[in-house]
């Protein structure tokens, strides 16, 4: 399970976050991130830890809030999967991983209970203590399964992404750890009728469950234990049918961690993200960094803000598809790709088909019979003029027989012969 | 149970290719064989899975005669007109060899409208009907699943069948014959083009048996006693390419028939400054080449692509190569050239490349073979030349990424395979995140994406560079 | 995607305005539709918040349900619903559900059909049989959803997309306020402005209702209703308080559907749609028969002899759907011509007694054919004449201005050589034809082959006994 990460407000004024509140992401919003790999946006926004929520809300007036009953219903059904000495995941885990778990042991690792138990830290600290010690239980898992922890409330998993260590929270850990691996057991609500999970939501849960496996094997590996063991096959336990009632399935998480393992490798050498971040931190230029957020909505204050952000925002690359619908920056992406008259308003589909015709404009002008200027707009030139002589073709037929449909038929006819 | 991986290992022992002790015709013998005992032990089913050039169809004809006298009549189900009339037209040459002479053959169709090849006519030993009653005294009955589809079950009954192109085949094409025979070989080549429809896939899919999987998927859920023999050689891949074939696209290995030295290309030494000229030498040496035009984004119909694959095919046919193959020597042909593409507009734009190409130079268009992959299938050339599915695209998709039709594309050469595309296909690819859609199949199948990376790589030292 | 896919767009989005992907409507539009728009709480498909029906656009009809929670409260709710669903598939003569979107057909028909129809109507909390006799017609109302050709079930999303092309991506326009905000702007605002606005500012047309409407409305309400507890008149007072507040996020998208059809019937009929209605009535009138009888049988899981049979017809169904609103509709052809292998031409020479040179030396009369739009027209494909549809033609020789093609049938001897065109007429060959329908396996039993092995109580197909709610 994993919801919005703590804010910080620390500035931090050498890089491109400035000012800006900071988020502890998710393993779900890294997934998220990785899933746009060619958005440089993402990257930057992710790598540099910014409270993805509040800039979408400045720049949009999105809000982006779920809706209270699923919040609800979500822990609703986490309680219900936890409670009981989690028999439900005990037994879950035997039937479709074939594991034991004996016990489960739990332990409550979110900032608060950190600043209860050592006073005095500042946030840095707090969360590398939170940090340390998600590792250490991590260690008692990979070493001495029988009597550890395996169940961790809001642990923090580092993950080298991007050249960088970055601190990713979970809202939940659990792992089944029996028989020198270690299995991740995720909880969602969403519910599997009649056998079928929607794919959708399964694919994203995959995908944010292989950041975490790929972030507990690089901490494995740093302990001096076989990442392997880190297993990539998981346990999702959803609610079957309409009711509450736990039900487990085995997922394969290995294509999702080849793939995402080798994508977060090639990231940096394929895009040069934090070169371009500590560039524009670096020059301390107004405009180069993120404001602070400001307070309220409709203010002049407010409307600054919202210049400087998207002034500091605009110079990074974006690729513009149907896959950013889901992205807390998309409103704002789209209302530039509009200006601009980028063929990625059309969708994912029409931009393919477009290949090196990069505006809306230019489309139309091809369609018309302007010469292309590159190979790469003679490839679809032709197809548009095509398209356009069609139409113009069609509704020529169209107009002069609008009503009666026997007519219209002899006007396109093949003359003289009339079957 | 899905298609690949599994099922494997009551054979894995006895067919998995061991080291240089084992010949290829000894391992692929012993392959045979095993699938006969089986057969002979009335296995419900034995699936046998066929590499590219593996002899699949020798073997389908080689069971169905030995079969034969022990069964009052062995069908054949196969999948289309075309396949019934070349299995027809091959048991009557093996016959004039002597192989079987004495079975008789009936060829079932489904309407007056066909009418066999002018050259398969008049044969003693074939019979052609509509009814399955007027083969009766036939020893070997060939027809299309369409048409088996229409054979009346009560009064007829197998308790044995042959099943050809098992993996082309759909499940609900296979459903209806079920009831018609007892047991089966099932054979088909799991790599290739799986079978799909034009509806919208999500209803279809999420069922336990899915009437869009492969008949061998349903197969291989229905009867997990399935038994399951891979062929272990490629007769027709030569040995530098059939490791990267199996690599790439199988889940059970498979070696090349042919020895290195058995089969090459060689060309006459020149000056390199042709870039096609470079490619076509590095292609003759090794195998494979990539001729790689500049980066960047490009629509499907490439027009740059397919003016360098029209230098390339005019670069090989042009470059007096000649082709060694077990001991002859010939000069390269061009009707046993191919170009391969994903798309038919592709092919349409290749062959206008090269005819504009070839009246600038005044000279005829040579007669190569230029045609999709789902029109390559089963066929086999010496040279090919493949537009890479993937050249210019970004953000492929699942459907871009399909090994099945790749694994055709890169299948069909005796001897070498020219890729041409734009460079960063393999950037890309690495930065395309898994897809966003689970499905449950999908996990076991092979994955388009580790496929296409396997041949990537391998093209990594092979490249030449050409500007449009 | 194609290219006329891309030139529509790129037209839409620089007149500011959705452009027409069609001339005809290609699909039938009934007097007397039943309109339905609804909500079900977040994350919960088996509880229904409210729904708004009716067969005038003045007079629609609603329920809301304070508690989704609970499953005696919602069975309430939905009875009254049921039972005008139940009259109307019972007497209605033209038929006719529309909905919002693809997402509520999804929902309502699939989903809630599923959950009720096997409901119990007797033991300790028994739901009422309307309910149960709805289930069953909502299924069906599925299957028509899914069957390619039908109008028994509209979305008004499906039907706009259907028939025109917004400047913006198409999973955008699974927001049914922004496509009409492109098809349908209003006066002195872009396409764009409209879509915009109306995403920002309409409330969604369902079947997930605004976070924030939940948060402001809903669980207010909710909360009232709960601690009204045995109050009657505060519990209406709540009950009143959810009415106004679910009419207002659900009146919009409501009246857009009605706008839909009022767009819709703008548009000339299809020739071929009469008959596919015809099909549509065929079936329903069987669902009708059986309902009567007290016979409306679902399977969970389709065994695999069904699913096979209705993949190939609906295959079937779907190919010849395609042909005839190619055939029917000129700016349909026109995207046939942009991006699939088809002919447009005018005919400059005729050679009837030519011959191919294959061994069976048959006559087949070549075509010279002056084009229209260079084709993509290769050698091994069959085109059909679109005003002929006897005549099969297959390209020999094509550039972009001339195309040769020989007919390999239906013009090929003494009998039917009338039908080659003469010289001078315009001809349009296509990859489309309407072809009579063919006798397919029937359904039969599952053979071995298809019949998964036994696995314990769980085996798939058999009916499992259906509770909506929470334990």
């Amino acid at each position: 399970m994993t919801t919005s990460g703590s804010s910080g407000t620390g500035a931090d004024s050498s890089g491109f976050r400035g000012e800006f509140p900071s988020a502890t992401p998710t393993t779900r919003r890294i997934a998220e991130g990785l899933s746009l790999p060619a958005c440089e946006r993402r990257r930057v926004l992710d790598s540099e830890g910014i409270d993805l929520r509040k800039l979408s809300r400045l720049l949009t007036q999105d809000n982006g809030q779920q809706s209270p009953f699923l919040i609800r219903r979500t822990q609703q059904f986490e309680r219900r999967v936890l409670s009981n000495g989690m028999a439900d995941v005990i037994d879950l885990a035997r039937r479709e991983l074939d594991l034991r778990i004996e016990e489960v042991k739990q332990s409550v690792i979110d900032a608060a209970s950190i600043r209860d138990a050592v006073p005095g830290l500042t946030p840095d600290q707090v969360d590398r203590q939170r940090a340390d010690r998600t590792a250490a239980y991590l260690r008692d898992m990979l070493t001495q399964p029988s009597v550890a922890v395996n169940l961790l409330q809001k642990p923090l998993i580092r993950l080298r992404l991007g050249g960088r260590e970055v601190l990713v929270e979970q809202d939940l850990m659990v792992c089944a750890a029996a028989n020198e691996t270690v299995h991740l057991v995720d909880i969602e609500s969403f519910a599997e009728i009649d056998g079928y999970l929607d794919p959708e939501q399964v694919g994203q849960t995959m995908a944010a469950c292989a950041v975490a496996v790929i972030s507990l094997r690089q901490m494995a590996t740093t302990m001096g234990v076989d990442p392997k063991r880190i297993s990539d096959r998981m346990l999702l336990v959803t609610p079957s049918q309409t009711g509450f009632t736990p039900v487990g399935r085995l997922l394969n998480l290995s294509h999702h961690i080849a793939r995402l393992e080798v994508l977060i490798d090639n990231l940096d050498r394929l895009c040069d993200a934090n070169g371009l971040a500590d560039e524009l931190g670096a020059t301390g230029a107004p405009g180069a960094n993120l404001p602070a957020m400001p307070l309220t909505p409709g203010t002049d204050d407010w409307a600054a803000a919202e210049r400087r952000a998207w002034e500091a925002i605009s110079p990074l690359a974006t690729h513009l598809t149907e896959a950013c619908m889901s992205c807390p920056m998309f409103r704002a992406c789209r209302r530039e790709a509009q200006t601009t008259r980028s063929v990625t308003v059309l969708g994912t589909g029409a931009a393919q088909e477009a290949g090196g015709v990069f505006s809306v404009t230019r489309s139309i002008e091809l369609a018309n019979g302007a010469t292309p200027a590159s190979p790469a707009e003679a490839g679809i030139a032709a197809a548009l003029v095509r398209a356009r002589l069609a139409t113009e073709a069609a509704m020529r037929t169209v107009a002069v027989a609008p009503a009666n449909e026997a007519e219209s038929e002899d006007v396109e006819d093949e003359g003289g012969a009339v079957s | 149970m899905s298609e690949s991986g599994s099922n494997f290992e009551s054979l894995a022992a006895s067919t998995a290719p061991r080291a240089a002790a084992e010949s290829p015709v000894a391992l692929s013998r012993l392959a045979i064989d095993r699938i006969s005992s089986l057969l002979d032990a009335s296995t419900p089913v034995v699936l046998v899975d066929s590499p590219p050039g593996a002899g699949k169809s020798t073997l389908v004809r080689e069971m169905a005669r030995r079969q034969a006298p022990h069964r009052r009549q062995v069908p054949i189900v196969v999948q289309t007109n075309a396949q019934a009339d070349d299995m027809v037209a091959s048991l009557v040459a093996e016959m004039n060899a002597g192989l079987g002479a004495k079975l008789r053959i009936g060829r079932l169709h489904a309407s007056e409208n066909y009418s066999p090849p002018p050259d398969l006519r008049v044969l003693p030993q074939v019979t052609y009907a509509m009814k399955i009653d007027d083969l009766a005294h036939t020893h070997i009955v060939i027809a299309p699943a369409m048409k088996w589809a229409f054979v009346d079950d009560i009064d007829n009954q197998w308790p044995f069948a042959i099943i050809d192109e098992v993996y082309q085949m759909r499940s609900d094409a296979l459903q209806p014959i079920g009831r018609l025979m007892g047991s089966l070989l099932a054979v088909g080549d799991p790599g290739q083009i799986k079978p799909f429809t034009v509806l919208d896939e999500g209803q279809w899919r999420n069922l336990d048996i899915s009437p869009i999987e492969s008949a061998a998927a349903t197969l291989l859920k229905t009867r997990p006693d399935t038994v399951r023999v891979a062929l272990p050689v490629s007769w027709r891949l030569p040995a530098h390419s059939a490791d990267l074939v199996s690599r790439a696209f199988y889940a059970s290995s498979f070696v090349a028939g042919s020895a290195p030295e058995e089969r090459s290309l060689t060309l006459p030494i020149g000056a390199l400054t042709d870039p096609y000229d470079q490619a076509v030498r590095i292609a003759a040496a090794g195998g494979w080449a990539m001729v790689e035009l500049p980066g960047g984004s490009a629509p499907k119909l490439d027009l740059e692509v397919a003016d360098a694959v029209a230098c390339t095919v005019l670069a090989l046919v042009d470059g007096n190569v000649e082709v060694h193959d077990g001991g002859r020597t010939e000069p390269l042909h061009a009707l046993r050239v191919a170009v391969g593409t994903a798309h038919t507009a592709q092919v349409d734009a290749v062959r206008r490349a090269l005819r504009e190409q070839c009246i600038a130079l005044g000279r005829v268009v040579p007669a190569v073979e230029i045609s999709t992959a789902n029109r390559l299938q089963g066929r086999e050339f010496d040279v090919t030349i493949v537009w890479h599915p993937l050249s210019g695209r970004t953000d492929p998709g699942r459907f871009h990424l399909d090994p099945g039709r790749m694994c055709v594309l890169l299948s069909r050469h005796r001897h070498a395979c020219i890729i041409v595309g734009r460079a960063g296909i393999l950037d890309q690819l690495l930065l395309t995140p898994p897809p966003a859609e689970y499905r449950a199949e999908a996990e076991s199948d092979v994955d388009g994406w580790a496929a296409h990376r396997i041949v990537l790589d391998h093209l990594a030292g092979r490249r030449v560079g050409v500007e449009p | 995607m194609s290219t006329m896919h891309l030139y529509q767009g790129a037209m839409a989005s620089t007149t500011g305005l959705a452009v027409p992907r069609t001339s005809r409507r290609h699909l039938h539009l009934s007097d007397d539709p039943l309109v339905i728009v609804g909500y079900h709480l977040a994350g919960e498909p088996a509880a229904p918040v409210a729904m708004m029906w009716g067969r005038s656009a003045t007079r629609p009809h609603m329920f809301v349900v304070p508690e989704p929670r609970e499953r005696s409260t919602r069975f309430e709710a939905l009875s009254a619903f049921a039972t005008e669903l139940v009259a109307y598939m019972t007497a209605a003569s033209d038929p006719q559900i529309v909905l919002a979107n693809p997402a509520t057909a999804s929902w309502l028909l699939k989903f809630v059909g599923r959950f009720t129809r096997y409901v119990r109507v007797d033991g300790a909390t028994p739901a009422p049989v309307s309910i149960r006799e709805a289930g069953g017609h909502l299924t069906f109302l599925h299957q028509e959803y899914m069957t390619p050709g039908s109008s028994t079930v509209l979305t008004a999303v499906d039907a706009l997309t259907q028939h025109f092309r917004t400047g913006q991506m198409p999973s955008e326009d699974q927001n049914l306020a922004a496509l009409l905000g492109w098809v349908r702007p209003g006066s002195g605002m872009t396409g764009l402005d409209a879509a915009m606005l109306a995403e920002a500012t309409d409330p969604p047309s369902g079947p997930m209702s605004d976070p924030s409407w939940d948060r402001e409305v809903l669980e207010e309400a909710s909360e009232l209703w709960r601690s009204a507890e045995g109050d009657a008149d505060l519990q209406r007072h709540a009950r009143r308080r959810l009415e106004d507040g679910a009419r207002d996020a659900l009146d919009p998208g409501w009246n857009q559907v009605w706008t839909t059809l009022g767009i819709m019937s703008g548009l000339p009929e299809a020739a071929s749609v009469a008959h596919r209605r015809a099909d549509d009535m065929r079936r329903f009138r069987d669902h009708r028969d059986r309902a009567a009888a007290g016979q409306m049988f679902f399977r969970i899981q389709p065994e695999a002899s069904g699913s096979a049979w209705l993949l190939q017809r609906h295959e079937r169904t779907d190919e010849q759907l395609r042909a005839e609103m190619v055939l029917d509709d000129p700016l349909l052809m026109a995207a046939v011509l942009t991006d699939e292998p088809a002919i447009s031409g005018t005919v400059i020479g005729v050679e009837p007694t030519h011959v191919e040179r294959d061994t069976r030396q048959r006559r087949r009369p070549l075509l010279r054919i002056r084009l229209d739009l260079a084709t993509y027209a290769t050698e091994s494909v069959d085109l059909y004449g679109v005003a002929t549809p006897e005549l099969v033609v297959r390209v020999r020789n094509a550039t972009d201005e001339i195309v040769e093609v020989v007919i390999v049938k239906g013009a090929n001897n003494a009998t039917s050589e009338h039908r080659i065109p003469t010289v001078g007429s315009h001809v349009v060959f296509s990859p489309y034809r309407v072809r009579e329908f063919r006798n397919g396996s029937s359904l039969r039993a599952t053979p071995w082959t298809h019949t998964l092995p036994e696995i314990g109580d769980d085996t798939p197909g058999t009916a499992r006994s259906l509770e909506v709610g929470h334990e």
